[in-house]
């Protein structure tokens, strides 16, 4: 009998692990097994051009034809609800019993709800899946009051979309600055004033309470000052929890996500795992935060691919992000998280690079409409050499030269 | 309009049939393996083509986002595009690309 690899998600982790198992030679079966009904698709424009464009069509990964033609075997719209290690089988939801040789578990994170709400209103929104985004997109148009709870990229998105299509839109964050937990002060600072020059109504530092009307729905919030803001819809973007049920009952090591190394294997020797519901600690994440992004999801994927399919390469990728809201093309590499030092170089056009340093070492370029900043960055971070602030101020923060170097 | 690909192992493939409103995602569409990471969006260079030399003057140059990504691609040559950034037009008919190898970053 055939062997197999069961890939449990939908995203993007789950579509790079299965590829690059089939790339570097692995030659079993590849069943994906995912709750959605699209194949596996871009995420990133669910919050900004999908909103503001009702003709936007959702973007595949890849097409059906490519997975047909790598055997990639995609079931959507099921969903896997038990898993015993021991026998090495899977159980959907259907009853369906799927066994397996090597397990990968791409099971990404759930949105966080609001404390005390036991329903789940119908003007209130999160935007995770395209499931999600539909139900906001068809919502907007008789919307006129947005409250947005939660000042992350999501939230921050969803607000320079909406308040373009002239909604009068409030941001509420609990935190005392927007992006606390992803970005430093300076580039905080930096984005709360063009979400003011566009209008967007920010109150920081507060908590907010919804009050649900007659009709089943969020009628008006309140926050923890005593003031009242009225909402037509209100989208919540307050963070995620991985979803860790499975890894759970095979008893794998979880800490704010399941443990993997730099192949991403977990604790059990014919387990992988990837993306949002991973957690990896090494040089450019020494605190093993939980990167819920692109390129972490697709880097890790990769590399458990690889090691699935024999190979023995290692995790060792930069974080890097991206955000577009207005004209500004956000851009981070590295995290600058524990930064003890951080020098800005502002352009002409409302440009600018923050530079991050811990010890003397450049950990972290943040970057506004600044490409060119941002990509020597991520070279440079990768590279063997360190980047101390002497070598910055030698170019006078020019960081492209220093590629040259 | 068609499109004639060659893929990394240098197969030929012609594309016709696919409504992709960009190089990139008529590629995609006919199922080629091209990773284009970031969605269109020129964020990353793993939708990196060469673009054959009879078509490289008829499309609209490299902007200044798209010439720093390319930095990042492996073998970056002349004729160097990301797929994501040239739209599908009729004069571009006939147009001829080779998937780069690798895959950028």
């Amino acid at each position: 009998m055939r062997k197999r690899l069961l890939i449990v998600g939908g995203s993007y982790a789950a579509s790079e692990l299965a590829c690059q198992a089939r790339e570097n030679g692995y030659a079993e079966d590849i069943l994906i097994v995912s709750e959605e009904g699209d194949l596996p698709y871009h995420r990133p424009p669910l919050s900004k051009s999908y909103l503001k464009d009702a003709s936007e069509e959702l973007m595949p990964l890849r097409a059906e034809a490519f997975y047909r033609d790598k055997a990639i075997e995609v079931e959507l719209g099921a969903r896997v609800v038990a898993i015993d290690g021991r026998g090495n089988r899977a159980t959907l939801s259907n009853g369906v019993v799927i066994p397996f040789d090597t397990l990968a578990l791409a099971t990404g994170a759930r949105a966080r709800t609001l404390p005390g709400l036991d329903t789940c209103p119908g003007n209130m929104h999160c935007v995770r899946s395209v499931a999600d985004a539909r139900k906001l997109r068809s919502a907007i148009s008789g919307a006129e009051k947005v409250v947005i709870i939660g000042a992350g990229f999501m939230g921050l998105e969803v607000a320079s979309a909406l308040v373009r299509q002239n909604k009068h839109v409030t941001v509420v964050e609990a935190a005392d600055r927007v992006l606390a937990r992803a970005v430093s002060p300076e580039l905080s600072r930096l984005l709360s004033a063009i979400h003011a020059q566009n209008s967007v109504n920010l109150i920081t530092s507060r908590k907010v309470r919804p009050i649900i009307g007659h009709s089943g729905l969020i009628n008006r919030i309140e926050l923890d000052d005593g003031s009242i803001l009225q909402a037509d819809i209100v989208v919540v973007g307050v963070g995620s929890h991985p979803n860790l049920e499975l890894a759970q009952q095979l008893e794998l090591k979880v800490g704010n996500g399941i443990v993997v190394d730099d192949k991403s294997r977990t604790s059990r020797s014919n387990v992988f795992a990837a993306g949002d519901c991973a957690t990896f600690s090494g040089q450019f994440n020494l605190a093993g935060i939980r990167l819920e992004s692109v390129q972490n999801a697709i880097d890790q994927a990769r590399v458990a691919g690889n090691a699935i399919a024999g190979g023995d390469k290692v995790y060792h990728a930069v974080p890097w992000f991206w955000s577009d809201q207005y004209e500004s093309k956000i851009q981070i590499a590295g995290l600058s998280g524990g930064a003890t030092y951080s020098e800005s170089r502002h352009g002409e056009k409302s440009d600018v690079s923050v530079f991050h340093f811990r010890d003397d070492v450049c950990v972290s370029v943040e970057s506004v409409n600044r490409p060119r900043d941002h990509i020597a960055a991520r070279r440079l971070l990768a590279g063997s050499k360190e980047i101390t602030r002497r070598n910055l101020q030698e170019v006078d923060f020019n960081i492209s030269a220093l590629l040259k170097a | 309009m068609r499109i004639v690909v060659y893929d990394q192992g240098g197969a030929r493939v012609e594309i016709g049939d696919v409504a992709g409103q960009t190089l990139m995602s008529a590629i995609r569409d006919k199922g080629l393996n091209i990773t284009a990471q970031c969605g269109g969006c020129a964020a990353c260079a793993t939708c990196h083509v060469y673009v054959d030399d009879e078509w490289t003057s008829k499309l609209k140059p490299v902007g200044d986002v798209e010439d720093a990504m390319l930095d990042i691609a492996e073998e970056r040559q002349e004729n160097s595009r990301l797929s994501c950034q040239v739209k599908r037009t009729e004069d571009l008919d006939g147009l001829t690309v080779r998937l780069a190898p690798g895959s950028g970053f």
